[in-house]
């Protein structure tokens, strides 16, 4: 019987570290146990979906950079990849190739800051600064390609804006063999550490059918021995060429979502490596029309974010601009189970939990 | 038992790597080509085409032209952005024909005040133009977002 004291209200965040951007829960304790939480979302919220109605649709590029700022490339793609489908165009497959580059660098540059800063959450300082440190040599790559650090507004209807140097190509070849090698030295510095072994197995623990409830999607759901990636799903671009596995796991804790994390940048280090080698010649922009105007209709694509499944939906009226724009931001649902997954656990668990559905606050609030 | 060993032994392992950051005031960034920082405005190669307005996501680019009566041509009057609420995305650089805006290497972008963020073309002339190219007249201003369509005519569906 455990001892009841009484029981406490306290407010974690706006502006607390281990809350990633501007996340505010009211936490109910009683004494180390959390009663219940409640989040408190909107801190970033732009009304980007609002303006999208009143911008044409490249102009509605440089918006999806700063919804889920961590992964702008795939935001980019999601919209682009809408339009494409609503309009039928025809993308080179050069454009596609170079396109999944960014995008699969991009995923592992997110990957990084989310391994960072769980591990920040749960008190190792050290492991942040290599996983920047990796980072900003994506970011760099990044940078010189598409001309800003992190909002890239690199795509475009029809492809990319600018093509990709052999140089560089060779450069990223070269830092994905030194990623294998340094994600090895990460598994030598934490992954197998006990300490932090015993505090993320069995925490946080649900099953297929609680995730599936919550509309889990991403690492979130795959930890449940769920296999679902819209790149193998529901297959976009040019993945079905490609030779990659989903990683998943049954125990559904959040060891099992660090696991997969971790695996998930291995297999996309795979992508960029075959992507490089079988890259086709070909022009990196495809024939789109100078002004975008749709056919009326609707439509919806969905991708693979490394939050989980990330989605446009598009009502065109036939003008150069939306109807109507919707986003599907996975981190949005996986935050929804927080209060649910939180419930009778411990503070300290309460952390490494949040930490490992890994939000991003520019995405939930848009 | 000696795991932490491991996690020194990996910090000692990474301890004497060569660093990724700059010592920055001291060291400056390689910028690499086609970066996109502040712009470069060519007064004397911009034909008034209002393109770069046209296409600016955020509405900042102020065009002001007027048309020569003889030839019909335009002629650019002003050129103003107004840099605060740039969100320096390189769709004007791409948009002009005549490559008159392009997105310069500048990125020291803080400023004391407010209109110091107002970009004339004074303070967009790229290094070795003289002020002389500058243009100073009053014509008929053009901003993005005019060309929209008008609001009655989208609600009803
Ligand atoms: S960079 Fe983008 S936001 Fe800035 S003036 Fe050019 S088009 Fe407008
Ligand atoms: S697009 Fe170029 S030429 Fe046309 S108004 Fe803008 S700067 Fe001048």
């Amino acid at each position: 019987m455990a001892l009841r004291t009484e029981e406490l209200t306290f407010s974690l965040g706006p502006q607390h570290p281990s809350t990633h951007g501007v996340f505010r829960a009211m936490v109910t304790i009683d004494g180390e146990r959390v009663v219940h939480v409640d989040p408190v979302i909107g801190y970033l919220h732009r009304g980007t979906e609002k303006i999208a109605e009143w911008k044409t649709y490249p102009q509605i590029i440089p918006y999806t950079d700063r919804m889920d700022y961590l992964s702008a490339m795939l935001n980019n793609y999601c919209h682009v990849g809408a339009v494409e489908k609503l309009l039928g165009l025809e993308i080179p497959e050069h454009a596609e190739y170079i396109r999944i580059i960014v995008m699969e660098l991009n995923r592992i540059a997110s990957h990084l800051v989310w391994w960072g800063t769980f591990l920040l959450d749960l008190g190792a300082m050290s492991p942040f600064l290599y996983a920047f440190k990796d980072r900003q040599v994506i970011l760099d790559l990044l940078e010189e390609i598409s001309g800003a650090r992190l909002t890239y507004s690199y795509m475009r209807i029809g492809g990319v804006k600018r093509d990709a140097t052999q140089e560089w190509l060779r450069r990223v070849d070269d830092f994905m063999d030194e990623m294998v090698k340094n994600i090895q030295g990460y598994n030598n510095l934490v992954t197998g550490n006990e300490i932090f072994q015993s505090r993320v197995k069995n925490v946080g623990v649900y099953d297929e059918a609680f995730a599936k409830r919550w509309g889990l999607s991403g690492a979130c759901l795959r930890c449940t021995g769920n296999s679902y990636d819209v790149r193998k799903s529901d297959p976009y671009s040019l993945y079905p060429k490609f030779d990659f596995e989903i990683p998943t796991r049954t125990s559904g804790d959040v060891w099992a979502r660090y696991i997969i994390r971790i695996e998930e940048m291995l297999q996309s280090i795979r992508i960029v490596k075959q992507a490089i080698r079988n890259l086709p010649d070909g022009p990196f922009m495809g024939k789109a029309p100078r002004n975008i105007r749709p056919p009326k209709g609707e439509v919806y694509f969905h991708i693979e974010s490394p939050r989980g499944d990330m989605g446009c939906y598009i009502v065109s009226d036939g003008s150069d601009h939306p109807y109507r724009w919707h986003w599907r931001a996975p981190e949005f649902a996986n935050l929804a189970a927080f209060p649910a997954i939180t419930e009778g656990v411990n503070i300290a668990d309460m952390i490494a939990i949040l930490g490992a559905i890994d939000i991003v606050l520019g995405g939930v609030d848009r | 038992m000696f795991r932490w060993a491991k996690g020194y032994a990996y910090t000692g392992k990474r301890l004497f790597e060569k660093t990724v950051t700059i010592q920055y005031p001291q060291q400056k960034p390689k910028i690499p080509e086609g970066w996109r920082g502040r712009h470069y405005f060519y007064p004397d190669r911009c034909t008034a085409c209002d393109a770069c307005a046209r296409v600016c996501p955020t509405e900042v680019i102020t065009v002001v032209s007027h048309r020569d009566p003889e030839t019909k041509k335009k002629i650019l009057d002003d050129y103003t952005i107004e840099f605060e609420r740039c969100i320096l995305c390189g769709y004007c650089e791409e948009a002009c024909p005549v490559d008159a805006i392009k997105m310069g290497d500048v990125y020291e972008l803080a400023s004391y005040a407010r209109e110091q963020e107002f970009m004339t073309q004074e303070k967009m002339l790229p290094p070795g133009y003289s002020t002389d190219v500058v243009v100073h007249g009053q014509g008929e201003a053009y901003r993005g977002g005019d060309y929209r369509t008008k609001p009655e005519k989208k609600v009803n569906h």
